[in-house]
């Protein structure tokens, strides 16, 4: 064992300079100081001879592994997979969607959600998510998911950043202090990003966007156009939260949405569905009553 | 951002493909396990896929990927450890001047051991400073961390692992007497 006494002022202060140089960070005239004590100290010159030998054989040795061929094909067919039809519908959902169809169908309510245009969705990027002509949950969830993909994916507005002034003016006035109400109540370093008004397929929108990293959170809210969401299909984890709030998910697209008495409200991400939920259970009873001030 | 999603696949690939071994060696030589590296490794391609439309050509897509890599695995352990990692003794090395002899043939799998031995947030900024060679910079920007953080535990991180290999030094027989020799 080497125990280095440091009688040498200008070692001691070289040496403390000894890990900047390994990593090219020192200014040029301190760089210059080193090289200069080097040339002269041949405790010093070894000890960074050390040093740089450790350095280089970690550097070998981590980078003599390769990642598994395996690794890459899977990365590949997860990027090209083509996001299929991945609705978490359960047997009891399905028929409880049914009945009440049914009993929609015989008291002559009709609605159509997503205002009505039908058909399958057009847009190049949009994600490719068909929901059962009879399920009713499912069909008012796509609403809040068509926008979010719509705008928030395939019109990159995920990626804008607005400021508060900006949201404010386009909000207007009904919707005062929502950005403010959702940035209280999203975890932590989400930061809003995007407020606005938008339309797809005729439906118009309200549209908080958090993001933290690559997590991309929308808050949508629409005013209903007859829609009810069917009391069987509450999700039993929100409304133990003591939230009436129904799920589904696309691909890897997490939905969960409410209705207050004029507006669908939805909050749709790519976290996880537990994560969602958290998110969901956090945004939901401020925002609902948020619509209920001024629904009054 | 109106491509085609074949287009945007093949624009996805051939820009972060080519930094897939060097994911997978920082996320094997963090995690210590080579599943849960793959699958960390392929939640953060995963993720980067998702946000690729955020993403701007010719910025650093390498720095990029090691930012959603990190950030993967942070939430991996905090999901599956419930704990933030413990703080090692920060201070414990301030003051050590004991620079021991390192052997010169060490195989890489010595190597390899005695790194995996110091603590991860050391492992964390020497992997990202000394093998991929990001500047401070880089480095506190990917882990979250300011530049004073990243310049402790690097000087911390390689006089730890020295240490670790001083270990295999001896067990050879490399006295301090046969370097001066």
């Amino acid at each position: 064992m080497k125990i280095v006494k440091f009688e040498n002022g200008e070692c001691k202060r070289v040496r403390s300079y000894l890990d900047s140089y390994l990593s090219n960070e020192l200014m040029v005239e301190t760089n210059l100081e080193v090289l200069k004590h080097l040339e002269n100290c041949a405790d010093c010159s070894r000890e960074l001879d050390d040093r740089e030998r450790i350095k280089t054989q970690l550097k070998r040795a981590v980078l003599n592994v390769q990642a598994p061929a395996a690794l890459q094909d899977r990365i590949r067919s997860d990027i090209r997979r083509p996001r299929r039809l991945n609705f978490n519908l359960t047997q009891s959902w399905i028929l409880a969607a049914a009945a009440v169809i049914v009993l929609a169908v015989g008291l002559g309510i009709f609605f159509r959600p997503g205002g009505g245009s039908g058909g399958s969705n057009a847009k190049p990027l949009s994600v490719i998510a068909e929901v059962a002509p009879n399920d009713v949950a499912g069909q008012i969830l796509k609403v809040g998911f068509d926008d979010h993909v719509f705008c928030a994916i395939d019109h990159g507005m995920a990626s804008k950043h607005f400021s508060s002034e900006e949201m404010s003016e386009k909000l207007g006035p009904k919707y005062q202090g929502l950005v403010e109400l959702v940035k209280e109540k999203m975890p932590q370093g989400f930061e809003i990003v995007v407020g606005h008004r938008c339309h797809y397929k005729t439906r118009e929108f309200i549209h908080v966007i958090a993001r933290r990293q690559g997590e991309v959170v929308s808050l949508i809210l629409t005013q209903k156009i007859g829609e009810a969401f069917p009391a069987e299909s509450v999700s039993a984890v929100m409304n133990a939260a003591g939230v009436p709030v129904h799920e589904a998910s696309w691909s890897d697209i997490q939905v969960a949405g409410l209705e207050t008495s004029n507006y669908l409200v939805f909050v749709i991400s790519n976290e996880t569905r537990k994560e969602n939920e958290q998110i969901a259970s956090s945004l939901m009873p401020s925002v609902s009553d948020f619509l209920r001030r001024i629904e009054v | 951002m109106f491509l085609s999603r074949n287009a945007r696949a093949e624009d996805f690939e051939s820009a972060a493909m080519p930094h897939l071994n060097d994911l997978f060696r920082t996320a094997l030589r963090v995690i210590g396990n080579r599943s849960e590296a793959e699958d960390l490794v392929q939640e953060a391609y995963l993720q980067a896929w998702k946000s690729f439309h955020r993403f701007e050509p010719g910025t650093n897509c390498r720095a990029w990927l090691y930012k959603i890599l990190f950030h993967v695995i942070q939430h991996h352990r905090r999901k599956w450890y419930n704990k933030s990692s413990v703080r090692e003794n920060e201070s414990v090395m301030e003051t050590l001047a004991y620079e021991p002899p390192v052997a010169h043939d060490l195989s890489d799998e010595d190597v390899l051991a005695a790194f995996d031995k110091i603590p991860r947030h050391y492992r964390e900024v020497v992997l990202l400073a000394d093998v991929h060679e990001f500047s401070y910079k880089e480095v506190a920007e990917t882990l979250a961390v300011p530049v004073g953080t990243v310049m402790s535990r690097l000087s911390r991180g390689r006089k730890l692992l020295r240490q670790e290999l001083a270990g295999f030094a001896m067990n050879y027989g490399i006295k301090e007497e046969d370097r001066s020799a």
